[in-house]
């Protein structure tokens, strides 16, 4: 393992074939992965930061992710517009970022020789970010018109008003967006606190998959980011969810909806809690795979057109979610009845050597499909980052999905969904 | 320079890219010319019912046993349709593909469409219909492209009265002339050797008849004369959202060159569109150029952006005017300058394999085709301000755009009514793109 004064190399995992996950830490504290794939002369370079919209203020939802927009925008050294056109004439596409609860990502793709230059204009906005009063405004008319968007969509709606209900307390409940009047509320002095509470290098990930050299990139991260000064990153404050001991339930409308549409949650752990794989594995064995349960009783017969049953795992609490969309002339009862009468079957162990068999190679593909496209490759290790402190954690995970038993199914259905109160929304067309 | 033409691929042909990263085979077998192109005006949808029910059922076999069977195998296999092409996808652990191919030939070859999985796959294809209304990216796709074929079938999601109409009968024909197209090849990306894909495909080609579906030419984009617009009423919509375009060039045009170059100066998520309405106004969220490629039809030129309804009104006379003047102003040519750079350094995603794939298959396509370095670096080094001037002379229109709108009709009809020169207006509701 490569060790030098400035950084050392924490961990060589395998991956599939030649592929090997190699794990760095700077002395500042700065996390990086790197991945050689020599398929294509391209490297993906991605930077996941430990802060999302679970970190706002209270009665700030939308600042995490208005300041993500302020990333693209003026640092010391660079103008506005700069860090755009230097990502374009050197050959770089796919310039983008998001936020989430519980961290923001910003990703770019640059020809194998362009290196330095990811690495100078990311360490650059990463301390040296200026937010400058007419640009910050500027930059909320965008972020409404955003906002709006995702209005004209059913979807959202119905999973803002589930989050809504299913928690109480915990900031997981509010959209990362924000709403219209506190994204018109913010204040450049609030972004910059922001910038400084959560933008650190000892708050972050480097990601480079590609045609690199593994010591070629950490001499470059180690020059470009060796210096940043760590930062004590403000401490969440995060009020503790409450067990939820009743079922909730809503019946909503959006004058956009044409099919009506379902989505039920449960509380469960966090991704580092060991019931994490049966839950996965519950959520396979009834939706992933043409012969899945739920879809030969509900796809299948068309009873509905979308589908989906998964636990969405995160830093904190989450939450195992059935979703479906209707056929119009299906009703929500016959839906949940079947969903429930198939998680009934599942609690009675009855799962055959074949289901097993299906879920693992759903699983096994998912794998080597990641582990070929380095965006998806990035996303799994910094998942594990961000939720569970081991950014090699959802590569691990196998190993753990193969260890699952129908006594654990069993278990995990039991104590996460059929024993526990859910949370309801339906959403009915408005023309129904 | 080769020349080709997307229509000249090869019988039985495999085109192939290795990968040897993981044992995974994705793999295409393509009915060339078996797509919906072939569809009677009065059986809109049946290739897409007929891909749907493809695998539905044998005399042997039921759905369920054929899912399960290809859930063990490991793989996934859909069948689909595009305009020219009767498609199916399949993804497989290499170890068992030779299996997988084999079910999907003997499937391909015994399908009978039970009349049980039929209608179910209908009722799914009504609901689907129903559901693509609700999403407002996706209506204003439909509409720019049902506009653009002249308010015809293709571009819609479908038709509510072809679907109830077509019968199994009907069904099996259309597979019986998709089975037996012409021109039938494959593409794959595989760890697997090409010499190893061959011998597995062969179950494909024995004593296949070729007197199906003939590949017929493609129907053509029309025109605008002068600016016309159509817009799909959505009264409750929170912003606007418009697709405009003009006509572009063919695909084997040589200034490909020149337009990729401006189109990424003009429309990018660094372009000049984008930094004049989005970054320096906040008008909207995006603001785009593309291409609309060019197959064996031209293509066109087109423009993105969705404001918020209380800055449409201004949005849009901005927009029209920076189409017409963006070739002189400042800002737009030193982006365009720096382009040759950009556009040299981004020679290495051409070696991207999907993309070789692609390439290998639709060869020249609109775009920038793949060459050695050489010849592409030459190739774009040849464009400079000059030829660009030229190219945007002859090939943007600012005066004949089609417009499409999503939004509230009677708004934008005001905003465009008020808008010098007149502007054709015509408004229609979502329900037509599936009736």
């Amino acid at each position: 393992m490569t060790t030098s004064n400035s950084y050392r190399q924490i961990d060589e995992i395998p991956l599939i074939g030649n592929l090997t996950i190699r794990q760095y830490e700077l002395s500042n504290g700065l996390q990086t992965a790197i991945v050689v794939d020599r398929t294509t002369p391209i490297f993906t370079y991605q930077t996941w930061f430990k802060t999302g919209s679970a970190d706002e203020p209270p009665g700030h939802q939308g600042l995490a992710h208005l300041f993500e927009h302020m990333m693209f925008r003026k640092t010391t050294r660079r103008e506005m517009g700069e860090f755009d056109r230097c990502v374009n004439s050197n050959g770089g596409t796919g310039l983008n970022a998001y936020t989430s609860r519980d961290q923001t990502v910003y990703y770019f793709t640059f020809p194998n020789d362009k290196l330095e230059i990811a690495a100078d204009l990311e360490s650059d906005r990463m301390v040296n970010l200026l937010i400058e009063e007419e640009m910050f405004e500027t930059e909320k008319g965008a972020v409404l018109t955003e906002k709006n968007r995702g209005l004209d969509e059913p979807m959202r709606y119905l999973w803002e008003e589930l989050y809504d209900l299913v928690y109480i307390r915990h900031p997981y409940k509010y959209p990362t967006i924000g709403d219209v009047q506190s994204i018109r509320s913010f204040t450049v002095e609030e972004a910059r606190a922001f910038y400084e509470n959560f933008y650190a290098p000892n708050n972050a990930l480097v990601i480079v998959v590609g045609d690199i050299d593994p010591d070629q990139v950490m001499t470059t991260i180690a020059g470009k980011y060796g210096n940043l000064p760590r930062r004590l990153p403000k401490k969440r404050e995060i009020t503790s969810e409450p067990v939820q001991n009743e079922n909730r339930s809503a019946s909503l409308t959006h004058q956009k909806t044409t099919q009506p549409m379902l989505a039920m949650a449960w509380h469960v752990p966090n991704m580092l809690h060991p019931d994490h794989a049966a839950l996965v594995i519950v959520g396979k064995l009834l939706t992933s795979g043409k012969t899945a349960l739920l879809n030969e009783r509900l796809l299948h017969s068309s009873k509905v057109t979308e589908l989906y049953a998964e636990p969405y795992l995160s830093r904190d609490i989450g939450t195992f979610e059935f979703f479906a969309q209707l056929a119009a002339d299906v009703s929500f009862t016959e839906v949940e009845e079947i969903f429930d009468a198939t998680l009934h079957e599942l609690h009675t162990g009855k799962i055959s050597g074949d289901q097993m068999e299906i879920v693992k190679n759903n699983i096994l593909k998912e794998i080597y499909q990641a582990a070929t496209t380095p965006s998806s490759l990035a996303h799994k290790l910094g998942d594990g980052f961000i939720n569970t402190n081991d950014l090699a954690f959802q590569i691990k995970a196998i190993g753990q999905f193969e260890k699952v038993t129908v006594d654990d199914i069993r278990r995990a259905v039991d104590t996460y969904i059929l024993g526990a109160k859910s949370t309801t929304v339906r959403l009915i067309p408005a023309h129904r | 320079m080769n020349a080709h033409r997307i229509d000249n691929v090869e019988n039985n042909h495999l085109y192939y890219q290795q990968d040897q990263r993981a044992p995974m085979t994705y793999m295409t077998v393509v009915f060339h010319g078996g797509g919906f192109q072939q569809e009677q005006k009065h059986l809109e949808g049946v290739a897409r019912i007929t891909a749907r029910t493809l695998f539905r059922g044998t005399p042997t076999l039921t759905r369920e046993m054929i899912s399960r069977k290809f859930d063990l195998l490991g793989a996934n296999v859909e069948a689909g349709a595009s305009e020219t092409d009767f498609f199916i996808s399949i993804s497989s652990f290499s170890k068992n593909l030779r299996e997988v191919l084999n079910l999907v030939s003997s499937t391909l070859q015994d399908a009978h469409f039970p009349t049980m999985e039929l209608d179910l796959v209908r009722k799914q294809e009504l609901n689907i219909m129903e559901a693509s209304l609700q999403d407002p990216d996706r209506v204003l796709s439909s509409a720019n492209e049902y506009v653009l074929f002249g308010q015809n079938a293709m571009g819609k999601f479908g038709s509510r009265g072809a679907i109830d109409r077509i019968t199994r009968s009907d069904v099996l024909q259309y597979m019986a002339n998709v089975r037996s197209c012409p021109t039938m090849y494959f593409t794959a990306i595989s760890d697997k050797t090409r010499e190893e894909l061959d011998t597995h495909l062969a179950v494909f080609a024995s004593d296949r008849r070729v007197d199906g579906f003939s590949l017929k030419p493609e129907i053509k984009f029309e025109d605008s004369h002068g600016l016309e617009a159509v817009i799909i009423n959505s009264p409750e919509a929170t912003n606007d959202r418009l697709i405009w375009s003009h006509r572009g060039i063919d695909a084997t045009d040589d200034r490909r060159f020149d337009l990729s170059l401006i189109i990424d100066a003009l429309g990018s998520f660094e372009g000049y569109l984008f930094d004049q309405l989005r970054n320096k106004n906040g008008w909207c969220y995006g603001a785009y150029a593309y291409f609309m490629p060019a197959t064996t039809r031209p293509g066109r030129i087109a423009y993105y952006s969705d404001p918020s309804s209380e800055n449409s009104a201004k949005l849009i006379p901005e927009m029209l005017r920076l189409i017409d003047v963006f070739p002189r102003e400042k800002e737009f040519i030193e982006r365009l300058a720096e382009r040759n750079a950009t556009f040299k350094n981004r020679y290495a995603y051409q070696l991207d394999i999907k993309k070789k794939l692609t390439n290998e298959v639709n060869r020249d396509r609109y775009g920038i085709p793949i060459l050695d370095q050489e010849s592409y670096n030459k190739r774009i080094d040849a464009v400079n301000y000059g030829t660009a001037k030229q190219a945007m002379d002859e090939v943007f229109d600012p005066k004949n755009i089609t417009m499409v709108f999503y939004g509230d009709a009677e708004r934008l009809r005001r905003t465009l009514g008020s808008l010098s020169p007149a502007i054709k207006i015509t408004a229609f509701e979502k329900e037509v793109l599936v009736e």
